[in-house]
């Protein structure tokens, strides 16, 4: 009894190890870096676009769709499939790829610009509830169809979803992850960004396709539906609000006789300090920036503490340029809180908050916000005086 | 009547006391306490030391009066044979069940988070059988299994410290926004589940320092309230107004950890953590439940009825519940006021009948002994 309870239960454990229901072979699965969504043509509401990684590369030319072809063989390939929402349509996505979609590697969301302005409420609700779509996956959205995006096949990383990654995690335009997105999506504000990305025009000596996409801008949505959008620069001086200013270089022109300065700042502190003064409502904006000297093209000596002052205000008026164009564009033009005074005055009045807050599409453009920025330049780089000028007509002061 | 023959110590009783109430508590807690508290979730685990206090106060008052008895033992004693078999057999068939949610609560999470293909009885019914087998085995066994397994159950939670550079301390404010109410309310769940430290009751007498059992216990109950702590002010930072939507909060937050875009997808240490803490939760229950119903009928050995009970509880944990929302409905609306009534209100009534009989002296079924130990 006891002896054959001793032979069967190894076995009975045995079973249990090798039938795991969940077993997945690394050759079964079709790993997705990047999926897109936009407007198909006909009438099914939902076209998905994924960017899958070819597992293994011969030479150059086989797999893929679209043109070029030879030379650097292509990693990627793309599949296309429309369906009545994004569940349909990824099912309809598996009729076309031989083995099972992977989502685990997928990092990149990108919306075609046509659905961003239609909304893209009902589509952040797959990716937030499905459980393979990550978290952190970064969301942009594409001028023009997103799908296009993902046909490039750029020279330098592996594939165009990996390059627009890369891109936004160097700080150098806004960064939204899917979670972030979701939190913003519910937040007091209404009003959501994500960063725009444009397909950089391929350089005269590429093939076609073989260029990347790169991020400029700002989309500006309300509610999910995207209603606008903002330049380069306006993006900049949004992201000096949102305190995500990261690499990043000034160049402003100090004495507009005289040349330009560009400063690297290493580090800016924001702090958004809300104030109701007689039922007007106030926004501080105070920035305290910090960086080098990495360009003078001006005559004047930054060793000179008296002229490194002067230089110290050029910037700063500089910045609060930015600032207030970005504030003009939001308040007056899209009113629309991206930068979250929404939360800001939230957090310190609760109470007024509560009774205002269904107004606040029209209290949000009447802010009278005061842009406050402390400057420095702390070293010259690596020369003192004015480069490429001779010590005696140099150095002005 | 003791099934039972082995001892543990104090530090012993604390590492499994601490699995047996948080494994559970860390993944779902966040998400109940957030729909009713907002952004002052965090203070419902400090709060929830007050059941603390409690059940501590019971669990070691009674073990004092009655020492080297468990509640099904005393309450014969205190409220005679008849009523005090009843209470013994409530607690057998309330510990039973609990058993059962608690191992739905652990397959729901692997089903939805890892395994999505394996049926819900084979997760069930393997971790239900590991953890009669450690029944089986004994107290020393599931006191040594804690012994290693509570760290390596704790550890990973510090993994968390990565996603420091993603917290947002902003979402802590405005603190109180709406008053105290939907904290109070927001806290019973977690004041529930820290009233299951009663379960102290059965291995208070198992101790071979007894002296040191309500400090262990204490102690292990303070660690509960920091984790529940920690877990709350870090799902809360990381996702703000999005805590009470997610069903994982703490699941979502392991998605997150991204260090250097190379250590990334890390739930699958969350799923290891929660099996370690669970397999220990449910030995633990599992071994409540089999000595509640041992000491009520009395029986000499223990063993033959584990396998029997954990069949139950497998299917105690499919009957209960067609699908998770109907078990998250549980989680939130009802089990706070089973786990307060078993865990806290019963024990004060027998205590609060104890104290009566010693008041009007002459009762025969107070033990001599007793008299002595109440100071």
């Amino acid at each position: 009894m006891f002896a054959i309870g001793k032979i069967t239960a190894p076995i009975a454990l045995l079973l249990l190890l090798s039938g795991c229901w969940d077993r997945v072979e690394l050759n079964d699965l079709s790993l997705i870096t990047a999926i897109a969504f936009d407007k198909p043509q006909q009438n099914n509401s939902v076209e998905v676009t994924a960017q899958i990684i070819i597992p293994k590369v011969k030479g150059g030319g086989d797999g893929g769709t679209g043109g070029g072809g030879g030379g650097q063989a292509k990693q990627t390939v793309t599949r296309t499939a429309s369906g009545s929402d994004i569940a349909d349509a990824i099912s309809k996505l598996q009729m076309v790829i031989p083995r099972k979609i992977f989502w685990g590697q997928c990092k990149v969301f990108i919306f075609g610009e046509e659905i961003a302005r239609e909304g893209i409420r009902e589509h952040m609700d797959f990716l937030l509830r499905h459980p393979q779509p990550r978290e952190r996956g970064y969301v942009f959205v594409s001028r023009g169809r997103g799908a296009d995006v993902l046909e490039l096949f750029p020279p330098i990383e592996r594939s165009s979803s990996e390059v627009i990654r890369e891109l936004a995690q160097l700080g150098i335009g806004l960064k939204v992850t899917l979670e972030q997105l979701s939190i913003r999506l519910k937040g007091e504000s209404g009003a959501q960004a994500l960063p725009l990305v444009h397909i950089l025009p391929k350089s005269k000596s590429s093939k076609p396709f073989e260029t990347i996409a790169y991020l400029s801008g700002t989309a500006v949505f309300k509610d999910g539906k995207m209603i606008g959008e903002l330049s380069s620069r306006e993006t900049r001086g949004v992201l000096w609000v949102r305190n995500e200013i990261d690499e990043y270089t000034v160049t402003y022109e100090n004495d507009p006789a005289k040349g330009k300065v560009s400063i690297h700042p290493l580090h800016a502190k924001v702090k958004l300090v809300p104030r109701i003064e007689d039922g007007t409502w106030k926004m501080d904006i105070k920035v305290r920036t910090a960086g080098d000297l990495v360009q003078n093209g001006t005559p004047l000596n930054p060793m000179d503490p008296q002229v490194l002052k002067k230089m110290e205000e050029g910037m700063k008026k500089d910045i609060q340029a930015r600032i207030r164009d970005a504030l003009k564009l939001l308040q007056r033009d899209l009113n629309a809180d991206i930068l979250d005074f929404a939360n800001a005055y939230h957090r310190k009045y609760p109470k007024i908050w509560a009774e205002a807050k269904d107004e606040w599409e029209t209290k949000f453009p009447e802010i009278e916000a005061t842009v406050d920025v402390e400057a420095r330049i702390n070293r010259p780089g690596m020369v003192n005086s004015p480069g490429g000028i001779s010590q005696e007509t140099g150095t002005e002061k | 009547m003791k099934p039972e023959k082995g001892t543990i110590s104090g530090l012993q009783m604390a590492l499994m006391l601490y699995p047996a109430v948080i494994a559970t508590a860390f993944l779902t807690l966040p998400t109940i306490t957030a729909q009713y508290a907002g952004n002052d979730l965090w203070l419902t685990p400090i709060l929830s030391g007050i059941s603390g206090a409690l059940t501590l106060f019971l669990a070691v008052r009674l073990h004092r009066l009655y020492p080297g008895q468990t509640v099904i033992e005393y309450s014969v004693k205190i409220i005679g044979t008849v009523p005090g078999k009843i209470v013994g057999f409530a607690y057998f068939i309330f510990l039973l069940y609990l058993t059962g949610v608690i191992a739905r609560q652990y397959a729901e999470f692997v089903k939805s988070a890892i395994m999505f293909k394996t049926p819900l009885l084979v997760i069930l019914s393997s971790i239900l059988l590991l953890a009669a087998i450690a029944v089986r085995g004994g107290v020393e066994l599931i006191a040594r299994a804690a012994t290693i397994l509570t760290p390596v159950f704790v550890i990973p939670s510090f993994v968390l410290l990565l996603l420091l550079p993603d917290l947002n301390v902003q979402h802590l404010f405005p603190v109180l926004e709406k008053g105290w109410i939907p904290v109070l309310k927001g806290s019973l769940a977690p004041n529930a589940y820290t009233s299951e430290f009663f379960l102290m009751t059965f291995f208070l007498p198992l101790l071979s320092n007894p002296e040191k059992g309500a400090k262990w216990a204490a102690v292990s109950i303070a660690a509960d309230l920091f984790s529940g702590l920690y877990a709350s002010l870090l799902v809360l930072f990381l996702l703000g107004p999005d805590t009470a939507d997610k069903v994982y909060p703490v699941l979502t937050a392991f998605r997150y950890i991204s260090l250097a875009n190379f250590f990334e997808n890390l739930e699958a240490l969350l799923v290891a953590m929660w099996v370690i803490g669970n397999f220990l939760k449910l030995s633990i229950f599992l071994y409540a439940a089999t000595t509640s119903l041992v000491q009520t009928l009395e029986l000499k050995d223990y063993r033959m009825v584990v396998y029997p009970l954990a069949v139950w509880c497998v299917l105690f944990s499919l009957w209960d519940y067609p699908n998770l929302p109907s078990l998250d409905n549980h989680i939130k609306y009802v089990s706070p006021f089973e786990l307060l009534a078993f865990f806290n209100a019963i024990p004060l009534l027998l205590l609060l009948a104890a104290s009566a009989r010693q008041v009007f002296k002459g009762s025969p079924n107070l033990p001599a002994k007793g008299k002595n130990a109440v100071e």
